[in-house]
Formats: C-alpha cells, structure tokens, sequence
C-alpha cells in the first residue's frame, strides 16, 4: 500500500486533481486520458492506490464503539490494567488461548468476563475508583461522546474529590457557585474524549492484549480508497465534475480536521474546539455509514434545508442492491437472453423455441474436430450476420487471438481454419440451454431444454412445461443461458434436463403433464361417443407423430354395420403403436398397467365390482391393461400433473423417462390438432341457463331464504339455538352462513346435471382442464355468498352494511349474498360487495408474496449448506451431523411411488406383475395375499420391489437442505387467502399454513392457537375425562359462584360468597369453601389477608375488605373493587388453560375412546394432572416443548447446540459460523465489524461463501475430488484456462 | 366353428342411470338358456335397440371362416367372415374375471374399445373366456 496524505482540495485553474487532495493522482486515476502517477499505468491496468489522511485529533469509529465500551468497562481507568482480580485473570486468559475455534464460548466468556469487570468499583492492582462507563445522547455538535462516572459507587470519595477541589480553589469556592452549578458538581464525571481513550489504550500492556491492540478501534489515520473506487464524472470540458460520495464526504472530512489545526492555531476557547471536533465525529461516521441514528438528521440540521442522503460504506455493503448481495452473490451473466414467452404443443417437451435473432446473439464456442469440420467452415461462411453463422474465431483456443467475423476475412478464416481451433457459431437445433422464470422458488424453475431455432421473436415451448416454471402466456417472460462448456452441457442435460426431472423433488408426484387443452381433448376423445371412421383413424394416428412412425392398426371396435374405432382405441395406439413397441432408453415393451378413479369417481362404489367401478355409469374408473386403454373417461388425474397413480408416471416409472416426456409429446400433438378439427369454442350458450337450471335455483334459492328468515326471526326473538362457545350473535352468522355457503352447491350440481355432455363449461369442468364447480355455478347460477375475512360482510355504515339497506338487517342480501350469476348481471349492491371480496384476495396475494418470499430466503440460508456424505449422514459445510440418516431411511422423497411417501406401491407392482406374467385369475391381491399369484409372477414381482427400493435411495451429495428449504418455500406462495389457514378439531380452531409455519420457523416464544393434546390414564372413561377436564380449566369464582354480594351492615361491611355446589358438582371440581378461602389468599393482586376471610358452612364465605385507618381509598369502592376482583379468582385449574374440550374417538372394539384438548400454554402443569399420560401429552408450541426438555425435531429446524434456534437473523447468526455468509444475509456490516474485532476466519466451505468468493461448492457434483495424483510431466495440459 | 358363448337375449332395460348420449347406449339383458346377466354399450345410431326386443349373440376369438389365425391386427383382406352371418360385430379384450370365493357365479369384463360388456353368470359358461383374450361379439336380432 502507498501512502500519500491528501490535503484540502483548492481551485487549481488547470482542473486537475489537486496533489495531496482527496483525488490525487497518486491514488489512481478516474479519466481515461490520465495515468496513475504511482505506477503509470492507465486506467484499464491500474487497480488503484491507497492514499491516507491524518487526523489532527483522533476519533472513535462508530462501527466499534460498542466494543470500545466494552474495553473500556474492563479497564482500570487509572492504570490500564484489566480489572480482573489476578486468580479470574488468569483463568480467563487461558480460557481464551485455549477455546480458538468456537466463537459463540468465546462470545460468551467475553460477556461473562465484562459483567465480572462492571461490578468491580475498585481497581485490584492500583486501588483507583472505577465507575460505569455511559454514553451521552447524540445532539448539537456531540456524537459518539463517552464519560466516565468514577465515582458513583464511592460516595465518600467523591466529596472527598470536591473538597479537594474546594481546597485548591479558595477564592471562588465551588459552593458559591450558581445553584446551576452546584447540581452540576454532584455529576461531575470523567470525560472520555477518544484522545484520552486512545492514551489509555496504549498503556493496557502486552500481556492484557491477546490478537490485536485495542488502540487500532480509534482512528488516527483515516485510509482513503483509491480513485477507481468512488469515480467522478466529468461534466463536459472544463465544467468540472460530478463527484462521488465518497470523495465529497473526503473532502469534507478533510476540511474539519484542517479546522480543528486551525482553531488550535489560533487558540480557539475549548469549547470551539470541541464543536470541531464533533463535527470531524460526525463526518467520519457518515464517511463508514450514513444510516446511522443521529447521523442524518444532524447532517440536516447542519446543512439546513433538502440534502440528498450520501451513501457512506455500510451503504454501498447492505441491502439487495448492495455489493453482497447484488455483487457478490448474484452476477450479471454473458451467453443469456429474455423475451416473452408463447405456447407451441408442436415442440417436444424437451424443446425450447429461440427466434432465430436470439440465436445470432448467443454463441456456443465449439472446437473444431474432423467431424464438425464442414459444418463449422459453412458457418463460418455465413458469417455473423446469417443464421447458421459464426460471430468469432479462436485460433488453436488461443483467447489472446480471437477474431471478430465481422471484420476478419472470411475467405482467410475458412482456409485458416484447423482441427483444434474454436469456433464461436450461433446457436444451433439441439444445443443445450437453461431456461428459467422468476420467481426461481425452487429447483425446476430452471431447467436445460434443447434449442430450436425458428422464426418470429418469442421463446415457445410445450405447454406440458408450464407447470414447474408456474409460466402461463399472458405476457411472461423468461430467460435463457447457453452453458459454454462441455462439460457444463453434459452436466445441465443430466441433471436439469426436463425429460430428467418430470418429478418435483417435494413429493415426486410428476408435474409436467398434459395440462388445459390437452386434458380437454382426451376426455372428449374417450368419450364413449367418439367414433372413428377408417380414414379417421389413419389420419388421428399420423398425428401423433407428425406421420413418421409406423402403425399396426388393431381391428376396429365395431366391425358391422360399419367399421368404427374408439377414441379409447385412437389412445392406445398413440400408447404403443405397434405389438412390440419398446421404450426409448430402456428397451423394455411398453406395457402401462394402471387403474385408478377419475376426478368425479364416487369411492364409495369401489366396492360394488358389477355395477361400480369398470362399469360405473359415467364412466368415471379408468383402467389401463397393457397398454390399452380398457375403459374411464381420461382427465386430469389420470394425465395431469400431481397424481401417482397417473399413466404418465406409470410410464415413467415402468419403462422411462423418454418413453413418458414422448407420449406427452404425441398426447399434446394429437389433442391439439384434433381440438383443432373438431372445434371447441366457449360462447354465451354455454353459460344460459336452461329451464330445469333456473327452476332449481329458484328451489334452492327460496328454500335457503326461509331458513334463514327463520333463523333471524328466531334471532330477534332471541330463541335462537346457540352453538357451543359463541353467543347469540356468532351463532346467528355460523348457522346462516352454513345455509348459505350450501345454495352454490346445490346450483353447481344441478346444473351439472341439467347441462348438456356437450356444453363446453362442464366438459372442461368434469375433466378439470379449467374451470371447478364453483365457477359452473358463478356463471349460470349464482355467484353465492362474498366473504370478507372468512365471515359476511361486514357493516361500512352505521348498522348496515349499504345505504340500500334497513338498519340491522340481517337478510342474506343485506350482508353481501349474490343471487345473481355473471350471466345474469349483479345488481348495484351485489356488484358492491363483489369489489370488496375482490379486493381482498389482491391486497392478500400481495402481502402474502412479500412474506413467503422472505421466509423462502430465510428457510434458505439456514438449511443451503446440507448434503448427504457418502458415510448416508447428512451434515453441514463443516461437516457437523445434522442427521445419521436422511430423512431417518435414506430414500429420496422423489423416487417415492405411493402416495403416501412409501417407496412403492404394492398393489400397483402386484397388477403390474399378473398382468405382464399370464394371466392367471385376476382377483383382488393385497400384500398380503400372494396366494394366487404364480412362481414367476411372484418372483417377478419381488425382484422388481427391490431393485425398486434400491433406486429410490437418495445419492450422495444431494442437496438436501436446499431441497427441503424449497419445498417448504414453494407450496409457501401458493397459499394465499387468509381464511385457508385456520382449521377447526374439535370446535378448536388451529394455525395452519404460512403463518404456522411463520410460527414453527421464528420459534415463536407466543404463538396464536397453542393446543395441548392430553392422552388419560383411563382414556374409556367419560367421567374420568370430565374430572380432568375440570381439573385443567381454568375455573374462577365468578364461574362457579351462586351470587357474589355485598354486605352493608350496622357494624361492618363485607362481600358474602356462595358457592352453587349443584354447578360445582356438575363440572367434577373438587371444591369447596375452604379450598376457595386458600385460593383467595394465594391472589397476587388481592390484598387480603387470612383474618379477613371467615367461612360459613362449606360454600359460604365472607370477605371483610382489608381496610384500616391509613387506607386512602373509601371502605365503599374497597368493597365494590373486592366484589369484582373476587369474580376473577382462579379457584382451580391452570391459570393459563382457557378452555378443554373432550375430544372421542371410536374405537374399533366398539365404545368410545376419551382423550382432553386443551388450549392454551402450561404443558408442565397439565402433566402432573393426576390421571393424565403425562409422558405422552403432547403440545404444538415448541418453545414450550423444549422448556419441558421434551425433545422433538420439527423439520426445518435444528438443536445442534441443544437449543431450538428460530430460523431468524438471530438464531442463524448462532448456527453458521461463517462470516460472509451471515453478511451476505442480513445485518452485513454489524457482521463484518464483529468479524473484525474478534479476529475471525472463514473456512469458505459453505455455499454462500463458495459463491461470493467464485470457487466450486462442495455439494452435488462438487462433493468429490479425484485423489490420484498424477506425474507433472504425464499430465496433461488443460484445454481450457 | 365353435363360439365361446351363444345364447339367446332379450332387452330388459335400456339406460338405467339415464341416458347419457345420444348414440351410445347401455343395454341390460338376460339370456334365455343360461340365464346370464348382460350389460352392453351398443352404439345405438347404426344399430338401434328398444327395450323387449330379443337377439342372440356370440363371443368368438376368430372370425376367419377358413380357420387361419386372427392376428389381432386390422384385416383388410377381405376375406369371408363369421361376421357376414350377423348384423352387429364389435371387437374387443377380456380385461377382467372376478369371482367372490366360493361362488359358482363370476363375472367378466370386456372392452371393445371402451364400450363395455359385463357379463354375469354360471362360471361353466364364462371361464371361457380367458383374461386378455382377443374376442369377437356378433349379433343379430330374431
């Protein structure tokens, strides 16, 4: 580093940088014309040179006055020394030259030792006072200003001190001093200026000092960056220039140090000095961080009138834009490209279409070789400017020597051109790119496509694809990179190649799939009316595959009066087109064996084998035999996105992933080309009513209008019916809006009765492509009850909730109740109340966004780093264990084949083997029962369970931290609407969705709804369960209270309390006056003492208010305030328990099974209830959880250190050791300063260090290392830098 | 020529969970000899069915008079037929048997390209038709 020190800029005529100020040459140069004078290079070459600027007095640096103070409060202010007495010294100086690596024991120790040191007033090496170190608020021209106040805990010191003071100043004693002053006197203290700290600091001895001197925290001299780091701007000749934060502040610190000389020139008061020196405080503060409290609005002040914020160091650090986290973690990259994005079914899944102008932009260095030779040449003809083209030639992979087509003679290239050279050609079909769409909330929201290049200006692709980018077209735009090696090609086919990753990785359900059109056309071609024609089917065949496959037509369905194929038919041959059709990759027969029932399948007639499921009415069960396509109406489970037991995945996971991404493919040609042909277009007809619809609706309609005209008639007269645990009001609103919330219903399946099977509302509905019940039935029925914040409409006027209404109306029309549907048209209020529910899905999907996101980014930091080892342990970058197993059995949650999380589907494998070995008698099978399968099936279907379970073991390297963090984070966002996210148990309402996850992830100390689920000892016992029950609940007098009076004798005045022994018996308390008199007295916030309470028989009481002659308050309201303290005693329960509810269980044995939820907190309490398991009671508050030392692990969450650590900045800032990563996360400049006190090192293993530091991270791919080492002189040069 | 199964039916019904298109219909009937259940979907636009009426159907698994093997594949060689005899011929797969244990009486499934047929009685008569078998319907009314 050179060093020049930089004086005050003048007004040099010539407008060059002045020497020795704040843009000296020195220092580097900003303008291309100039070089640097230090090392004359020019601009392009000279990284730049550290200037530094002395300071006339020093100052305190505001990033580490916290830790000045902390020093400070450890030394003797007298003599330096640590205030440790020399046994607690000594220990802790080996403490801490022993613990090096653990930074939060270090952290730890520091804090203990620190408020050791604060409670030592007397130093034990000098025996000087030593008092609290305090900060003096910020204001005028003070900042960052400390004091010492020696003597507050010697009192006779410190008049001993001021009679000192009296003794050496006779004459104008302090006592006839102003009263001002005198005040003043009494908290006299020691000033800490950073002069007085610095001196003190450099006389702590080496021996107290460990890593660094504590004197290097003040700043004496400040370094000032080079030039190239804060550049000016010129603002045409000789107009001067626009200059940087950074130097204007410079320069400004420049001019109040050169004041401060000046001042002390000249013999300025102290008091000037002072000021000055503030002021320098103030602008080196602003210098390291502008944000600071204090900063700001004193700059304001100073300045007087609109200043635009400066950005000081912490500014350019923090924040998304800042250099961590818009620099360093993310960059701006070469070789991509962004345009909208349009549908194209024609595309093969794996298909990306580029415009043909994208592709003359993006370029793919490829070397030349014997086979490419030619094709290379003629690109290199066509030059940049024709697509197939080259842009630039690299002679041999020499960089240094690359020629621009553009300029370069083509005639020369082409001649020149040799085996090894590097071509940087256009894209071509059948590159590899990655492509991509925001928000990325997890991993397949970038996958690599193969390009092909075609016309026109937007990126197309299968809409099949749409799904993991969550892209739809009305005007999205996506992006797309070109890997430009290789070996980034290999890896981005393998392992983000959209054939590879038809599965999402949360559940391994496949989620590319036929999506919209495609499901439309396959339910209407498997549509039991769908019939073909010869020519038909030849032609409906060809297009599947573009007319270039074979076909073995099979005989048609219908032979005679006429030759007829099925739609059925049509889709199995586009399954297996010929009798030995084979798989792709695997080269196995394609032979799909699946069943399963449609979306509007009834379970219930699963069991019902003649009628039900093969012959179910509708048509409803599909079943796939071999290949063929044997009956159901195919929809969205059995080709769309989400279901396991779909013919996609049954595909993929019985022959391959090429196989089932092709017939996706022939699937989307076929739909939408046959949709095309046979039309399918949505128009007013579609949603008008028919006769039986609107007489249906009036039905529906008037039968709900009575109901609930005598509901609210029963309301008024208040003989309502209440529901349990609401009053009059709430019970009205639940049994009303239960009425109401059914009529949509009723419309919808009226109306899907009544429709035609061609109305093209209900097709897309029955067969899911778009469009739900509720929609049919917003359309032609009625639009329902508008909900806001999950109950009616609330009241905007004064008893009403429109000006269009009577007072206190309560009728469904009055409180937001549509009759009408889109069809019809919505009246003014309807249309009113339509807004307002409109409105709040806006306002919640945009709040919910903002708070999913920052919980993702959270979830994110904290779990990034984890991976399996090759020993199956999942551990973290430094290699701590976080599980022994993942997921405690090792399987990769997307190579799960049932549904429910289990590895395979038993029953699934066990039709698969009997339909692929014989056909022995087809019965039911269960697991169970192999009784009727043959040898080979049987062994068949075993070797097939374990090579099964033996893939869907998770590999080595996986990322499944990251992973886990992604699932949580992407289904996060999907989840809008607030009134999704509470569900009731037992008339007990629960957290769920994001914000109990919010809860779980912060490790809330309170959370919203905290339930404690209590298993009894004598779980049959209904009685046993109201004991209990009794027993938890909190019960206070009022409760339990026949009457609560007050008594105003002749002699003396009281509060008489009875007890109704019938309610107390109904609950099961155990209660009775004397118990209630223990209760009373054991009241924190009632004064009253044993003496006052007399009982009366066994449920009498009487209570003499505590009131004695000294009272100030009156005896009368004494006795009202006790009257009504006493109704809020707890006489038994759990104080924090509000409410339990039994909840039963049928039993299979027949009888009813009991068991206690109970709301509220205090699980340590219910489990020593007597007569509850108290081992397996269980909470859903975890904080709790863990303060009952009951271990559980929440996913998501870590207790490496034995403690549950919210995923928040303070729990990560406990769990990662890395520095960069927790700067690069949030509170980066505390981080870094706190990194710097304490002498911090960053191993760089995690992925956020990896990334901001550009080496390869050590998960995946990067998890292993070849350890051969080779001979220098037999390796082999790398091809590339 | 053997077939797998004749009898005689008579229409006992016609769209009993009503009707749902226009011209695919599903017909309830019971044979007269072996008093076995039937359930069909009969395209109804080129062969119409009324309830009462009375045809006899059979299930073959080739319908070359010469006796060379069905390929399962399209024929359109021409040549003659069973189906020259009837009036309805459909082609289509046994997909599934089912018998409770210990009953004489099963049940079969058919699909002639998704047009189903359930065929209910005595087990002597139905083992016949074997699971996966290729088989013909022809019928005719009398």
């Amino acid at each position: 580093m050179y060093s020049h020190q930089p004086a005050a800029p003048g007004q040099p005529a010539t407008r060059e940088a002045a020497l020795n100020g704040p843009l000296d040459r020195r220092m580097g140069t900003t303008d291309k014309s100039l070089t640097c004078t230090t090392c004359h290079e020019p601009l392009q070459t000279c990284a730049g040179h550290f200037g530094y600027l002395k300071l006339t007095l020093p100052v305190f640096h505001q990033g580490y006055f916290k830790a000045i103070i902390t020093i400070l409060s450890c030394i003797c202010k007298s003599c330096s020394r640590v205030l440790l007495d020399p046994d607690n010294y000594s220990s802790a100086l080996s403490f801490m030259r022993r613990v090096q690596d653990d930074h939060l024991r270090r952290a730890a120790k520091l804090r203990a030792i620190t408020e050791e040191c604060k409670k030592i007033s007397v130093c034990p090496r000098c025996g000087a006072c030593n008092g609290p170190i305090k900060k003096i608020p910020a204001g005028g021209s003070r900042y960052l200003m400390l004091i010492h106040d020696k003597f507050a805990k010697h009192e006779e010191q410190k008049l001993e001190f001021h009679s000192m003071l009296a003794a050496e100043d006779k004459s104008f004693s302090l006592t006839k001093r102003s009263q001002d002053m005198k005040q003043a006197i009494g908290k006299a203290a020691q000033d800490l200026d950073p002069l007085t700290v610095l001196d003190m600091f450099q006389r702590i001895p080496d021996e107290d000092v460990e890593h660094s001197r504590p004197e290097e925290l003040i700043i004496t001299h400040l370094p000032v960056p080079p030039c190239c780091i804060r550049p000016s701007v010129a603002m045409g000749v000789g107009a001067g220039s626009n200059e940087d934060d950074l130097t204007v502040i410079l320069s400004e610190i420049v001019k109040a140090s050169e004041s401060i000389q000046d001042t002390m020139d000249k013999g300025g008061s102290i008091a000037n000095i002072m000021d000055c020196w503030g002021f320098l405080q103030l602008k080196i503060a602003h210098y390291f961080n502008s944000e600071l409290p204090g900063v700001q609005q004193q700059l304001t002040m100073k300045s007087s009138g609109k200043r635009k914020i400066m950005r000081g160091f912490a500014q350019r650090l923090k924040g998304k834009q800042g250099r961590f986290r818009g620099n360093l973690s993310g960059k701006r990259v070469d070789h991509s490209g962004r345009t909208v994005i349009s549908p194209d079914p024609n595309l093969h899944v794996r298909q990306v279409a580029v415009p043909v102008h994208m592709a003359k932009i993006l370029t793919y260095p490829e070397r030349v070789t014997s086979h490419n030779l030619v094709r290379l040449k003629k690109a290199i003809d066509n030059g940049p400017d024709i697509w197939p083209g080259a842009t630039h030639i690299l002679l041999q992979g020499n960089s240094n020597d690359r020629k621009d087509l553009r300029y370069y003679p083509k005639k020369i290239a082409k001649n020149e051109l040799r085996i090894g050279d590097i071509v940087e050609r256009h894209l071509i079909d059948d590159d590899v790119v990655l492509f991509n769409r925001q928000p990325s909330l997890h991993r397949i929201s970038i996958m690599a496509h193969r390009a092909k290049v075609l016309k026109w200006r937007t990126l197309r692709f299968n809409e099949c694809v749409c799904n993991p980018y969550n892209a739809d077209f009305d005007g999205d735009e996506m992006n797309l990179h070109v890997p430009q090696t290789e070996e980034a090609r290999a890896e981005a086919i393998e392992l983000m190649g959209v054939v590879n990753n038809l599965c999402t990785p949360k559940d391994g359900s496949i989620m590319i799939a036929a999506t919209q059109d495609f499901l439309t056309g396959s339910y209407l071609i498997s549509r039991k009316n769908t019939f073909f024609h010869e020519a038909q089917m030849w032609y409906y065949c060809s297009f599947t595959c573009d007319a270039k496959e074979d076909f073995e037509l099979e005989p048609p369905a219908i032979i005679k009066p006429m030759r007829l194929w099925t739609g059925k038919q049509l889709l199995s041959m586009l399954l297996k087109p010929r009798k030995n059709t084979r798989s792709l990759e695997t080269d196995v027969e394609v032979l799909v064996n699946t069943e399963l029932g449609e979306s509007q399948y009834e379970k219930k007639s699963d069991n019902d084998i003649d009628k039900g499921r093969y012959m179910c009415p509708h048509d409803n069960y599909v079943c796939f035999r071999n290949s063929e396509l044997m009956c159901g109406n195919l929809g969205k489970s059995t080709l769309g996105a989400g279901n396991k037991n779909s013919l996609f995945y049954t595909l993929l996971r019985d022959c391959d992933a090429e196989t089932a991404a092709d017939r996706m493919t022939k699937l989307a040609k076929l739909c939408s080309r046959w949709m095309g042909l046979h039309g399918f277009t949505f128009g007013i007809e579609d949603v008008m009513p028919t006769e039986p619809i609107k007489k249906a609706k009036a039905e529906a309609m008037q039968k709900v209008k009575d109901k609930c005209d005598k509901l609210i008639a029963d309301y008024r007269a208040g003989k309502l019916q209440r529901v349990p645990g609401c009053d009059l009001e709430l019970s009205l609103e639940q049994m009303v809006g239960k009425e109401l919330d059914d009529v949509r219903n009723l419309v919808a399946s009226a109306a899907k009765k009544e429709l035609h099977y061609d109305n093209k509302v209900l097709v897309m509905a029955l067969c899911k492509s778009k469009g739900s019940n509720d929609n049919i039935s917003q359309m032609i029925g009625c639009l329902g009850q508008q909900k806001l914040g999950g109950s009616r409409i609330p009241n905007g006027f004064i008893g009403r909730t429109l000006p269009h209404f009577e007072m206190y109306a309560k009728e469904p029309a009055a409180k937001g109740f549509v009759e009408n549907s889109f069809f019809t048209g919505l009246n003014p209020t309807e249309f009113f109340m339509h807004t307002m529910t409109g409105r709040e899905g806006l306002v919640d999907t945009a709040v919910k966004t903002a708070e999913c996101g920052y919980m993702a980014r959270r979830l994110m930091k904290s779990l990034e780093d984890l991976s399996i080892h090759y020993d199956s342990t999942v551990r973290n970058s430094h290699g701590c264990i976080v599980q022994f197993r993942y997921g405690d059995d090792g399987l990769d949650p997307m190579l799960m084949e049932d549904d429910d999380g289990k590895p395979i589907n038993m029953k699934r494998m066990i039709q698969r083997s009997c339909a692929l070995l014989g056909c022995y008698g087809d019965e039911e099978r269960s697991p169970a029962n192999f009784t009727l399968m043959t040898e080979e099936q049987l062994k068949h279907f075993l070797d097939e369970i374990i090579c099964r379970y033996r893939r869907a073991v998770a590999e080595p390297g996986s990322a499944v931290g990251a992973l886990g963090a992604q699932s949580i984070g992407e289904p996060g966002t999907q989840m809008t609407l607030k009134t999704f996210h509470f569900a009731g148990i037992a008339s007990m309402n629960v957290t769920l969705g994001v914000p109990r996850i919010k809860e779980i992830i912060n490790a809330s100390k309170i959370i919203s709804t905290p339930v404690v689920e209590v298993p009894l000892q004598l779980d049959r016992d209904e009685i046993n369960a109201r004991i209990i029950k009794g027993r938890i609940e909190r019960t206070t007098l009022g409760q339990v209270a026949k009457y609560i009076k007050q008594v105003f004798a002749p002699s003396r005045c009281y509060v008489v309390v009875k007890l109704d022994m019938q309610c107390v018996q109904d609950l099961q308390l155990n209660l009775s006056a004397s118990t209630v008199k223990k209760a009373i007295l054991s009241d924190p916030k009632l004064k009253v003492k044993e003496q006052h309470i007399s009982s009366k028989g066994t449920d009498k009481l009487l209570i003499h208010p505590p009131h004695d002659g000294r009272s100030k308050e009156s005896l009368h309201f004494m006795l009202i305030n006790l009257a009504s303290q006493l109704r809020n005693v707890i006489v038994c329960g759990i104080p924090t328990i509000r409410r339990a509810v039994i909840q039963s269980t049928e039993v299979k044995g027949g009888g009813n099974s009991y068991q206690l939820l109970v709301e509220g907190t205090g699980l340590q309490e219910v489990m020593a209830t007597s007569g509850v398991k108290g081992a397996s009671a269980k909470t859903n508050h975890v904080m709790e959880m863990q303060t009952v030392r009951e271990r559980r692990r929440e996913k998501g969450r870590r207790e490496r250190r034995g403690e549950v650590l919210g995923i928040t900045r303070f729990g990560l800032a406990k769990m990662k050791e890395s520095v960069m990563m927790l700067a690069s996360f949030e509170k980066t400049v505390d981080h870094l300063y706190d990194a710097a006190i304490h002498g911090r090192s960053d191993q760089i293993s995690g992925v956020s260090e990896c990334i901001i530091m550009g080496t390869p991270v050590q998960i995946g791919t990067g998890s292993f290392k070849v350890l051969h080492q080779t001979d220098p002189q037999d390796a082999v040069r790398p091809r590339r830098r | 020529m053997v077939f797998l199964l004749e009898d005689l039916f008579d229409v006992k019904d016609i769209d009993q969970d009503g009707k749902k298109f226009d011209n695919v219909s599903r017909i309830q009937a019971l044979s007269q000899t072996y008093g076995l259940e039937l359930t069909i979907d009969i395209n109804t636009e080129i062969y119409p069915m009324k309830i009462f009426d009375r045809f006899s159907m059979a299930l073959s698994t080739n319908l070359r008079k010469d006796g060379e093997p069905d390929e399962g594949v399209y024929d359109q060689s021409g040549v003659e037929t069973f189906a020259d005899d009837f009036e309805y011929v459909m082609h289509g797969k046994v997909f599934k048997q089912y018998r409770k244990p210990g009953e004489t009486e099963m049940s079969v499934f058919v699909s002639f390209g998704g047009l189903l047929m359930h065929l209910r009685g005595d087990e002597q008569q139905l083992n016949k038709l074997e699971l996966d078998t290729k088989v013909y319907l022809l019928m005719r009314k009398n």
